[in-house]
């Protein structure tokens, strides 16, 4: 009779956990819209139009085919609802691995739409974040016809072996919540023949879209913030009569900041391990005397061009390389505010040490 | 309460006989009973069942002499002069008459005196049994490949000769009622804990049990806990094993008419284990032990993972595998529990048919199995290809498991985890792990819990129980069974002389 009521009890106990537990709705994965690229709008009424690409797998046997949707909707909220009423599969945006901000709404502020994304947890910290010199949907448009699904490995491989900074949501969340240092995003243009391209990076002040670096200044702009940048820079000697180029691929970058507490000055030593992969035939780079000479051409273009850089930061009052933050580091008494309505004109200057580790490989 | 008990176990199923005509006259009822009276005046008389006897012997060695003394012979006693067989029992006891018959004895009698009878022990044990003892399910490509068979004799010849000690004992015992198999329970005297052999025989001198079929059987009958799926001996066709386990402090019972030992107390990571793995350097044998222990986990949950991330989440799956997974699932009208149902259940039937089928037309079933079920049910769009590997491979690694009985249990574990996976994903799968874990601690063998070194935690026994040493450090038993001696062998660790040819 015990035996009985224990088993009725433990009966009882699993019903009750089916049933209790039981609720969660599956999600099949081939009934599932699952959103790739998202991308933000500002519309001229103050809305937002979202615009999402969704594979379509199960239509035919390749893949390949690729859905956009657009909604306009008041507020980020209302996209799931809203788009499921264009499809026959509900809308998933755990698989986000882009999200795109075209230049309208970037320039207007993003605060509201990333602080979605903190509140979120289904959408991960490893995808891409990026800002637009079109409008999103224009882009994402652009991308379509393209017919692939590769445009967060279109920035990762440029962020790990070409010119742009490494970057993504948790690194992005990381600048934009944090104090001393503003952030920035990789920017993604048209070319002539309307495909998407990578195109420097965006800097934010803020939350708003302030300053559009081009890729020469981005390529600068890495060599000083990351450390095995690959990035390869071009220098044009001697403009005068006849043109000598010179590119070179970096290796290894290591910068060094000094912060003269009494003087408020600051000194980036940049050191850098290069390899050339093009130099002007009257070089010989077997000879000791070529070797410096050529040293000294690359550190001095390279000093002038950071100078360059710092000066375009300070003058648009942003702060993507996070001196606020590098000074802080050095300083107890820094303040954010006292520190930034003096940021324009604190004086930074550069010594760049180039290590040329090895040459005439092209590429 | 006692009293009743104690009368069921004494109780008799088989009917007595009174006297020796009824014996007789019962016996006679079988066709293969025979009664011949090698003189012309009948006195003598010699019965026997001619199915368990020796007949050469018989027919060389008893009725020769017998009729060389024709008349001579007018006590039974003179028989062991004349016959020159040993073991002539002289008795009147009916019912050792009555065993011996059945043992395979000549019963030798005067017809005019019924109290007095000679039994001539002349069975023939081997008779209908195979000859070949090679391992049939427990191959090795490394060491001897001798396995028990069905007889009680060569299988304790095959131990006494492997492990040639007087340390060695075999406690013979008779467990059934009706057909009164033999067991014999083995151990090393001064090495095994006398708690197992104790317990071993205690439990095997309760049975109540008619005929016994198999050594398979009394290890269900004896086990701690019947109610669960997994093996609480180790049942081995292997000698090696056998020997190996003896040495290691263990109880091995074998019984006659079966061709398995069995060995007791284990823990749940020596079924992973195999003889071979002794014969090979101690790196590659601790490989293929964890190879083995993945193949297991593996085998238990790979289809219940693909139910719960395609069921509940999809945002575990890679970027890349996303799209070949949703494309092979396109036109798939299952749900993935009904689609990994099918195809396990699919393969679970394979194994049946693959087990039953006669040998000649197993070929065959492999064609159909896995060509035309395997090809025609992806291709009819019942399951997805990508499922169709997984389930392969499961089905696969469960067959990595050496003991039989074990990779059983590994196979039906998975069905609950599916389940559990289609109702609730991932927790699910957590929820039933706890259980399988809350479970396996519960089980014990001969006394000792299953999970030993791992629960309760015996200090160094972890390592041990998932790679395999090398064998001269191998030098003491498990010392968490409890062995009277712990160590085994002190080897030399400096082998090399010092001064020689190649010596530098």
């Amino acid at each position: 009779m015990k035996k009985w009521k224990k088993q009725q009890v433990l009966c009882l106990l699993l019903v009750c956990m089916v049933v209790l537990f039981g609720c969660s709705r599956t999600r099949i994965i081939d009934k599932l819209g699952i959103v790739h690229v998202f991308g933000f709008d500002q519309a001229e009424n103050g809305e937002l139009i979202g615009t999402a690409l969704i594979p379509d797998y199960t239509s035919s046997k390749e893949g390949g085919q690729i859905k956009s949707i657009e909604e306009q909707v008041p507020t980020g909220g209302l996209f799931a609802p809203r788009m499921s009423t264009h499809t026959s599969t509900p809308i998933e945006l755990a698989k986000i691995r882009v999200v795109l901000f075209g230049k309208n709404y970037a320039e207007s502020g993003i605060q509201h739409m990333i602080d979605r994304f903190i509140i979120n947890p289904q959408i991960g910290t490893q995808l891409q974040i990026a800002a637009s010199t079109h409008s999103a949907k224009e882009t994402l448009n652009a991308f379509k016809q393209e017919k692939s699904l590769t445009l967060a490995e279109r920035l990762q491989h440029n962020m790990e072996r070409q010119y742009l900074p490494y970057t993504n949501l948790h690194y992005f969340l990381n600048h934009f919540y944090g104090e001393g240092t503003d952030a920035y995003v990789p920017m993604l243009t048209l070319d002539d023949q309307n495909r998407v391209k990578v195109d420097g990076i965006g800097v934010f002040k803020e939350d708003q879209l302030k300053l559009h670096l081009n890729p020469d200044q981005t390529t600068l702009f890495s060599y000083v913030k990351s450390e095995s940048s690959q990035a390869t820079y071009r220098i044009q000697h001697r403009e005068d009569e006849q043109k000598e180029i010179i590119t070179f691929r970096s290796f290894k970058t290591k910068s060094n900041w000094d912060w003269n507490q009494k003087e408020k000055q600051l000194k980036l030593h940049l050191q850098l391990s290069v390899t050339l992969t093009q130099i002007p035939d009257r070089f010989d780079l077997e000879k000791t005397k070529d070797t410096s000479e050529m040293e000294k051409i690359v550190e001095k273009d390279l000093e002038k061009g950071l100078a360059d850089l710092f000066a375009i930061l300070q003058e648009n009052e942003v702060d993507p390389v996070g001196i606020g933050n590098i000074v802080r580091s050095q300083d107890r008494s820094w303040e954010e505010e006292t520190f930034y309505k003096d940021y324009a004109s604190l004086p930074i200057s550069v010594d760049v040490n180039l290590k040329i580790i090895h040459s005439g490989l092209e590429g | 309460m006692f009293r009743k008990k104690r009368q069921r176990q004494t109780k008799n199923y088989e009917t007595v006989e009174k006297s020796i005509s009824d014996i007789l006259e019962k016996a006679k009822k079988s066709s293969d009973f025979t009664t011949i009276s090698p003189f012309e005046d009948n006195s003598l008389q010699i019965s026997f069942y001619k199915t368990l006897i020796d007949a050469s012997i018989l027919k060389e060695s008893i009725l020769p002499y017998l009729k060389k003394e024709t008349t001579a012979i007018i006590q039974l006693s003179e028989l062991k002069k004349v016959i020159p067989i040993e073991g002539i029992n002289i008795t009147n006891d009916l019912a050792v008459v009555d065993k011996g018959l059945h043992d395979g004895a000549v019963v030798i009698y005067f017809r005019e005196k019924n109290n007095e009878f000679a039994l001539l022990d002349i069975n023939y044990p081997r008779l209908g049994q195979r000859e070949t003892n090679d391992t049939q399910n427990e191959f090795s490509v490394i060491g001897p490949k001798v396995g028990f068979i069905e007889d009680l004799t060569t299988n304790l010849h095959l131990i006494r000769n492997h492990l040639n000690t007087s340390d060695l004992i075999f406690e013979e015992l008779v467990i059934d009622t009706r057909a009164r198999t033999k067991v014999t329970i083995a151990y090393l005297d001064g090495v095994t804990n006398p708690e197992y052999v104790n317990t071993a025989k205690q439990r095997l001198e309760k049975l109540d049990i008619d005929v016994s079929f198999d050594n398979t059987q009394l290890e269900q009958l004896i086990s701690d806990d019947t109610s669960t799926p997994f093996p609480l001996f180790i049942s081995t066709e292997r000698v090696d094993r056998a020997v190996g386990s003896l040495v290691n402090g263990q109880v091995v019972i074998i019984s006659d008419k079966s061709s398995y030992a069995v060995i007791g107390p284990v823990n749940l990571m020596e079924f992973f284990s195999n003889p071979e793995d002794f014969y090979l350097p101690s790196i590659v044998a601790s490989f293929f032990k964890l190879i083995r222990i993945f193949g297991m986990i593996f085998s238990i949950f790979a289809t219940s993972f693909y139910v719960a991330i395609l069921t509940f989440h999809f945002e575990v799956i890679p970027k890349d595998l996303l799209g070949p997974i949703i494309i092979s699932r396109a036109n798939v009208p299952f749900p993935p529990v009904i689609e990994v149902l099918f195809l396990e259940i699919t393969i679970d039937l394979l194994r049946e048919a693959g087990a039953r089928l006669p040998a000649k037309i197993g070929q065959t079933l492999g064609i159909v199995g896995g060509i035309v079920i395997g090809q025609a049910t992806v291709e009819a769009a019942l399951t997805s290809s990508i499922l169709l590997i997984i389930v392969a491979l499961a089905a696969l690694s469960s067959f990595t498991t050496p003991i039989y009985k074990m990779s059983n249990a590994v196979r039906l574990l998975r069905y609950p985890f599916i389940l559990l996976a289609a109702i609730w994903g991932g927790f699910g799968i957590y929820v039933g792990v706890l259980f399988l874990i809350a479970h396996l601690t519960r089980l014990k063998s001969l006394g000792v819990p299953l999970l030993l070194p791992l629960y309760p935690y015996r200090k160094g026994g972890v390592m041990k129980s998932f790679v395999t040493l090398n064998t001269s450090k191998h030098d003491k038993r498990p010392w968490y069974l409890r062995p009277l001696s712990l160590k085994k062998f002190s080897p030399v660790s400096d082998k090399d002389p010092k001064d020689g040819l190649n010596h530098e």
